[in-house]
């Protein structure tokens, strides 16, 4: 029963987002888009961490940013495009869906394709 | 012949990729391409050694901006060249922006690395660094007289960067009107 509950526990464990011990800002609706906007962008001296769940102390400057932004009434779009501007596309998890990145998108699926196509090819041959 | 298609296939990406990490950088030092770069300098909100805080000036000079900090190892390296770039160019304005450090710490790096600045800046919440793109220590961006970004420089100046790029890029931001 022990090891049943901790498995359980184990399994349900999340990490630890950082946002947490930073001052949230006083407008709940406020620093839930802040929070909506950490999940949009990554974390620039990381490994393929969200800004939400990085501590770096670059990634909390960030988010000061994000925060201040967001209190001197900035929009949402306004607060993307100030990052891509200084960090370059890459800085948002979901890169748009443009001529330019479309083969960040298509790519994936292409070698879905073509892996499967293969893999079909060499069963039929036995 | 298909059993073949996966080593063409691996042949192929091998020789692109050989090919592309060949290529010799070119630098016509006058039109060098980055993030930031051709920007104009945004303005920069620093705090001073007593706290205050200050907008940078730029005040029409050719200013090379860097960030660094006293638990930097790199910026120890980037230090020595910023040092040597210095007594190249007396003129040049170097502001020193430490990112992430306190008062104390910083000004007993300087003291035992030496200190070409013109002006020691904190970045105390990290401002300016967000306003720049920055991605890490050291990091330096050279402004012409204009206020406009000509070059970014993400991580360690090196000898040869020094040589290469940076003097005769201060030289030649110097010379133009």
């Amino acid at each position: 029963m022990r090891h049943f509950i901790l498995t359980v526990l184990l399994l349900i464990a999340t990490p630890a987002f950082a946002v947490t011990i930073e001052m949230p800002l006083n407008n709940s609706a406020q620093e839930q888009r802040a929070r909506a906007i950490f999940s949009d962008l990554k974390c620039v001296v990381c490994e393929g961490q969200a800004l939400a769940e990085s501590d770096a102390p670059l990634a909390r400057d960030m988010r000061g940013q994000i925060r201040a932004m967001i209190e001197a009434g900035q929009s949402d779009a306004e607060i993307l495009a100030f990052f891509v501007a200084r960090y370059g596309k890459q800085v948002l998890l979901n890169p748009p869906f443009e001529t330019a990145t479309m083969m960040l998108w298509v790519a994936p699926l292409l070698l879905l394709l073509g892996g499967a196509t293969l893999l079909i090819r060499a069963t039929r041959g036995k | 012949m298909t059993r073949f298609l996966p080593l063409l296939l691996f042949f192929a990406l091998a020789m692109l990729l050989a090919f592309a990490l060949l290529q010799k950088p070119q630098h016509d030092i006058m039109k060098l391409e980055g993030s930031m770069m051709r920007e104009k300098l945004p303005t920069l909100t620093l705090h001073a050694r007593d706290g205050t805080s200050q907008k940078l000036a730029l005040n029409g000079r050719v200013t090379v901006i860097n960030f660094f900090a006293s638990w930097c190892t790199a910026c120890v390296g980037d230090h020595a060249e910023l040092l040597k770039l210095s007594r190249a160019y007396p003129q040049l304005v170097l502001e020193g922006i430490a990112w992430n450090d306190t008062t104390s710490r910083t000004d007993e790096w300087l003291a035992q690395h030496r200190n070409p600045y013109t002006h020691v800046w904190f970045d105390t919440k990290g401002k300016a660094a967000v306003a720049l793109g920055l991605r890490g220590l050291p990091e330096s961006y050279v402004v012409d007289k204009h206020g406009v970004i000509r070059y970014h420089l993400p991580g360690p100046m090196t000898p040869q960067l020094r040589n290469d790029i940076m003097e005769p890029l201060i030289g030649a931001l110097m010379e133009e009107p």
